[in-house]
């Protein structure tokens, strides 16, 4: 049995102090990441550029997105719900993602979905009473208001908990859900826009009269995405619960009094950066292996600058002179007002004395001491590794990119 | 270039006595004097040689094993015939014991996303982008001659001229001895066109793939069949006969060609 929790306003939760609404949240590429629900409600989506969103909401505010809030409620939330079971799956990224199919779903710009996986309990009152508590409890520690669908399926708890009472769980008992489902639109299912309008020329208009065709009547129209249509409409979703959580990060923003322009001013406080990143990852036994430097400048413009390092680190003095190679790629053309720095892709800190575990890391030895021969001979120019990005982009290009090898 | 000598005595008569083992001995040091270190070298009886299964089990049937290490594969396949699939797959199952993979991408057409498709761990290889043919030999060289690699894939650039593939050829000449001390496996992956005379010798075992048709479910592309025919198995007992292996490659590609 699978619990889905449905957050609506979980942007609010994580910025309770933005009372004025509704309000944006930009990423570094001027797209919007996340939406207060007021937004969404006049049009604004995920992923729309900025002049689109204001378009749709020109009263909106705007902030710029900062990853490390939302990876610390998560991992409150996460704490809060372990009580309950330790199978849980954060889908805080805004999209629900059908892997194996490649289709995606966005669920709500400003939602957030949990699903537990609560193994074979299937007493109803059990069940019910589980979800009360889960219910109590978020609204008690976390001050959460949250949906809860029962099921036993991602998707049909999902839509269970789209229809449920934010005070009364809905629970879709086994063997049930074909009935619960057919009365619901076709919107639900995760289709691409073509498909739907197929759909509804096709007289389809409910996942109950889509559950009546043939199977093999959909895979023919529609391919595999037929397939995965005929499963959902029957309540059937084979994807388990997996544990799926946001990345830890760490950020660093610092607003300057006054623009700098000297070279050495800003290296200087890149360094200090540096030293601050330092003493956070070594309280959270953490090392890192993407830096990005993103630079506001007097005149507005931005500079966004990315490096992967060759080994995860926590020391200061090699993230500064990471950070200094980043800052000697950009060219700038007036004074710097405020510098931001993430790293990301942290990496707990793993203790190598035993030799019982030596061979996890032959690999990656070897590949280094490879590296570091061929870029004392060849220089850095030709070496490059190849960094996950975001592997449920709809895009393939977009889930990979090929980064030069820093310096060691 | 490599001589060898083999000891007569095993072919021919009685073991030498001690003089003649020493007149041997001062002989071959003479020789390596004047010619250079290991211009001569005494001829042992060769040891099997170890190998890399490519991840489709008829194949590697077919190969007495899978692509041996210590030497040179070429696989001979014209652009999307899947020659360079069943490379990736074949790093892939290096990676899975547990060994570095290096791809020495002189086309620049490495594509990540089809890589991590076939079971390539990405961020755990190396991958090589020279800007001048001459470094890309080197590199080469380096690479295949350190034994911290267990497979290099190349993938000669289409831009390479005649004169850098018989540059190409020479090293791999030169890098033969080297390579046959390590345990790395060198793929190269050519076009029918491009391979020459010299390469052709040089490869121990040469597979030609050819694109057979398109694997559909329902309107969805969901993998490939290809024929793998082994066009040369300088490693082949007398009782393997050469022949060609269907293979079959699947994508995730719903509503379109991969």
């Amino acid at each position: 049995m699978i619990a889905c929790i449905l957050i609506p306003d979980f942007v609010m939760v994580v910025h309770p102090e933005r009372q004025q609404i509704p309000f944006l949240l930009l990423n570094a590429a001027g797209k919007v990441q996340a939406a207060a629900f007021e937004a969404v409600q006049q049009g604004v989506r995920v992923g729309m550029r900025l002049q689109q969103a204001q378009a749709f909401c020109p009263d909106a505010a705007i902030y710029p997105y900062d990853p490390v809030p939302y990876t610390q409620v998560v991992e409150t939330l996460t704490s809060v719900l372990s009580t309950f079971t330790n199978r849980i799956e954060v889908a805080t990224g805004f999209w629900e993602t059908f892997r194996k199919k490649r289709v995606r779903q966005p669920i709500h710009p400003s939602a957030a979905v949990v699903y537990l996986d609560l193994g074979k309990l299937n007493q109803p009152r059990e069940l019910m009473a589980l979800a009360n508590q889960m219910r109590i409890n978020l609204w008690e520690k976390m001050r959460v208001r949250s949906h809860i669908g029962l099921a036993n399926s991602k998707f049909t708890a999902s839509v269970a908990a789209r229809f449920a009472h934010p005070q009364y769980p809905k629970l879709v008992q086994q063997g049930q859900e074909t009935g619960f489902l057919a009365s619901l639109p076709i919107t639900l299912l995760p289709l691409e826009t073509d498909a739907q309008r197929r759909l509804q020329l096709l007289g389809m208009h409910t996942l109950g009269q889509l559950a009546e065709l043939p199977a093999g009547a959909l895979l023919a129209q529609f391919g595999t995405a037929g397939r995965l249509m005929h499963q959902l409409a029957h309540g059937q979703d084979e994807r388990p619960v997996a544990l799926l959580q946001p990345q830890p990060v760490e950020y660093l923003s610092l607003h300057l009094n006054g623009a700098a322009e000297d070279q050495f001013v800003i290296e200087t406080i890149l360094q200090g950066i540096s030293a601050d990143l330092e003493q956070r990852l070594a309280k959270r036994n953490y090392t890192l292996r993407t830096l990005e430097l993103t630079l506001h400048l007097d005149d507005g413009s931005t500079h966004h600058t990315r490096s992967t390092l060759r080994k995860p680190t926590g020391n200061g003095g090699q993230m500064g002179r990471a950070l200094i190679r980043l800052l000697n790629q950009v060219t700038l053309t007036c004074g710097v007002v405020q510098i931001e720095v993430l790293g990301s892709e942290l990496q707990p800190i793993v203790w190598r004395q035993l030799e019982l575990f030596g061979e996890a890391f032959a690999a990656q030895d070897k590949l280094n001491q490879l590296l570091d021969n061929l870029t004392l001979r060849f220089g850095n120019d030709a070496f490059y590794q190849v960094v996950i990005t975001d592997l449920a982009h709809r895009l393939p290009e977009k889930q990979f990119e090929v980064h030069p090898v820093e310096a060691a | 270039m490599t001589h060898y000598i083999f000891q007569t005595q095993l072919v021919l008569g009685p073991p030498l006595n001690s003089e003649k083992e020493q007149a041997l001995q001062q002989t071959l040091r003479n020789l390596n004097k004047r010619l250079g270190t290991n211009a001569v070298e005494i001829g042992h009886k060769a040891k099997s040689i170890a190998t890399i299964v490519t991840g489709f089990p008829e194949l590697d049937i077919a190969l007495g094993g899978g692509l041996p290490r210590g030497l040179l594969t070429e696989i001979i396949g014209k652009p999307t015939s899947g020659a360079t699939s069943l490379a990736l797959s074949a790093m892939a199952q290096t990676q899975k014991a547990g060994e570095v993979v290096v791809y020495l991408d002189l086309s620049s057409t490495f594509d990540p996303y089809v890589a991590s498709q076939l079971g390539v761990s990405v961020a755990d290889m190396l991958l090589v982008r020279p800007s001048t043919a001459i470094e890309s030999l080197d590199i080469l060289f380096d690479v295949a001659s350190s034994n911290l690699a267990g497979m290099l894939v190349l993938n000669p650039a289409l831009r390479f001229t005649p004169a850098d593939r018989k540059q190409l050829a020479a090293v791999l000449r030169r890098l033969r001895p080297a390579l046959a001390r390590t345990r790395c496996a060198l793929l190269m992956i050519s076009q029918p066109r491009l391979t020459t005379a010299d390469l052709t010798q040089i490869a121990a075992i040469r597979l030609m793939v050819e694109h057979d048709q398109w694997v559909f479910e329902g309107r969805d592309v969901v993998g490939y069949l290809t024929h793998v025919t082994l066009l040369k198995h300088k490693l082949a007992t007398s009782n393997q006969q050469l022949k060609t292996v269907s293979i079959t490659f699947h994508t995730s590609s719903p509503g379109g060609i991969p």
